[in-house]
């Protein structure tokens, strides 16, 4: 099964774009990230919803402590920094410096073997500069639950 | 000084070399030791006055073992969760009172920093320090200073408590009990004194009213039981050998690998992720200060140093001076520079004195309590200190960011107010510190 077969297309955060918009993708898309391309055209980044939520939503000390937070705690609600104003902020200060990329006639196993050895959920499927899309974990499922693996 | 000979100014060269590296931190300190260790070793084979193996028994392996043991211990005690149960019982003990709950936090951070290394015990309460402010809607800063300093003024009542006295200790041939008897009552002083100050210092951010500690649970806070019961079993272990050890004629290193001995037997860890879990960096850097130093003594310019230092030791009515003396400068280079280069340093110089005639107990006490207590000067003055900055700037509450003026603001005081209890302890109780 190749990732080309599988892989969402979305979408990528550009320089300027507002988090909002980027997060508004990887929902509508049900990813957990998406690359970021600079100015030049370059895939240089990514962004990803798990690293916005632990820099900008989970204090370190809860981080670590999470097991000793009690129920009735409604002042620390999330957000800490208000989501509204998180949404409007210019995305290029959450971007992640380190984007893997794949090349679309990868087998899956190979995908999700690299998965597992970043400790990532997702890689993006690139042929040359040209981004194609997102292969996720769920996707891989996905097509093992519907049979479209066997189709390729 | 006309006595001073070639080996004397290169082992001098090189020390001073490896000290203004480390201290400039224009390398990594362990980096910095480990190239002065190996230049001091080529030069004193190529100078006829060091070799390979003087530099192998220039190493205080009692210290280095004991060191590596504890750490494995509390990699151990770690995971369990010992200490987040602890933090949300203290929390719920102080019932949301912000006095109190830093004399809390300040006393267990005190005592385990007694027996187990100061800095793990600040790397683990800070993050928690922090946890408990946030949830109790004050400011975590007076917290993580008070946490750091008194880390540091505990951890220099025993033996086991900080590095610089287990050098001391070993060199001295001090025990565990003997640590306590005369360290005790100056430290108890002092840690007094210093809540007092800081209570203070910090009345302003320890007026406001905490809210319901019960925010913090501590359902989930042990997360494997057994394995607590098994670690502490081994720990109580160490600590009745450590008061027993000299009694038994066992080293403290030895004392401490009985107790790790037992509890890698009782909790079979993954040996890998233990042994990953010791800091071999600060070992290998005590262990390069050590072969440096063995270089200097091997030079002969230490003893040089002690018979100069001597002439004014000897006397018996100058000794308490002398004892004074050392105490504020120890004091005072550990708040500006690490107080190990220093205390390695000193031990030779000290125990040179002892062959000049001098009675050098009392100098050992002062060394301790000078580098013990100095650390709390500067934030830059101990580990625990760097750590409790840091932590206070991961936080992301602006008004619990600790500057180094707001340190030295507070730091500074504690630390002299401390000095001056230690040395009127010191002075009153002269006659006790006249035996180890």
């Amino acid at each position: 099964m190749k990732i080309k077969h599988i892989s969402t297309p979305t979408k990528v955060a550009r320089p300027g774009m507002s988090v909002g918009e980027v997060m508004l993708e990887c929902v509508e898309k049900d990813v957990p990230g998406i690359p970021f391309v600079d100015s030049t055209g370059q895939l240089t980044g990514r962004f990803s919803v798990r690293h916005l939520f632990v820099v900008c939503c989970i204090p370190y000390d809860i981080l670590h402590g999470a097991h000793l937070l009690g129920d009735d705690i409604e002042h620390l609600d999330f957000p800490h920094i208000q989501a509204g104003e998180l949404m409007e902020k210019q995305v290029d200060e959450f971007i992640f410096p380190d984007a893997i990329r794949l090349s679309p006639n990868f087998q899956a196993i190979k995908a999700l073997a690299i998965m597992e050895q970043y400790n990532t959920q997702y890689l993006f499927v690139s042929e040359g500069e040209e981004y194609q899309g997102v292969v996720t974990r769920m996707s891989i499922a996905k097509a093992i639950v519907t049979k479209e693996c066997c189709k390729n | 000084m006309h006595n001073l000979t070639p080996e004397m100014w290169a082992s001098a060269a090189v020390l001073v070399a490896a000290y203004a590296l480390i201290f400039t931190e224009t390398l990594h300190r362990t980096t910095a030791a480990i190239l002065g260790a190996i230049t001091m070793i080529g030069i004193g084979m190529y100078m006829g006055f060091y070799s390979q193996e003087q530099a192998v028994f220039a190493v205080d392996a009692n210290t280095i073992l004991l060191l590596a043991a504890m750490m494995m211990l509390v990699a151990l005690l770690r995971p369990t969760g010992a200490f987040d149960f602890a933090a949300v019982h203290i929390t719920h003990w102080s019932k949301g009172n912000p006095r109190l709950l830093l004399i809390y936090l300040s006393l267990a951070v005190s005592l385990i920093s007694m027996i187990l290394d100061n800095v793990t015990t600040v790397i683990v309460f800070a993050p928690l320090t922090v946890l408990i402010c946030r949830l109790l809607k004050i400011n975590p800063m007076p917290y993580l200073m008070a946490e750091a300093m008194l880390s540091n003024i505990g951890g220099a009542a025993t033996l086991v408590g900080d590095p610089p006295n287990l050098m001391i200790g070993s060199a001295g041939g001090i025990s565990f009990n003997s640590f306590l008897l005369h360290m005790g009552l100056p430290v108890l002083v002092v840690w007094v004194t210093s809540v007092g100050l800081m209570l203070l210092l910090f009345r302003k951010q320890l007026e406001q009213t905490g809210a319901d500690p019960k925010a913090l649970v501590a359902t989930h806070a042990i997360k494997d039981p057994e394995g607590l019961r098994r670690i502490l079993f081994a720990l109580a272990v160490v600590v009745v050998l450590f008061f027993i050890h000299h009694a038994l004629h066992v080293l403290p290193a030895y004392a401490s690998f009985i107790g790790l001995t037992l509890a890698l037997l009782l909790m079979r860890p993954d040996m890998e992720k233990l042994f990953g879990s010791v800091n071999w960096s600060v070992l290998f850097f005590f262990a390069a200060l050590f072969m440096i130093v063995g270089g200097v003594e091997a030079s002969g310019l230490l003893e040089l140093l002690g018979h100069e230092l001597a002439k004014l030791a000897t006397d018996p009515g100058q000794l308490l001076m002398t004892g004074l003396l050392l105490m504020w400068v120890a004091a005072i280079l550990s708040a500006v520079v690490d107080n190990i280069p220093f205390t390695v340093t000193m031990i030779p110089i000290i125990l040179g004195l002892e062959s000049s005639g001098v009675n050098i107990a009392p100098l050992w006490w002062a060394l301790a309590l000078g580098v013990g207590l100095g650390g709390n000067g500067t934030h830059i003055g101990a580990t625990a200190n760097i750590i409790a900055v840091s932590e206070s700037e991961k936080s992301g509450m602006p008004e619990a960011k600790i500057t180094p003026l707001l340190w030295l603001r507070t730091g500074l005081p504690v630390m002299l107010v401390g000095l001056l209890a230690a040395s009127l302890a010191y002075w009153l109780l002269f006659d006790l510190f006249l035996t180890v």
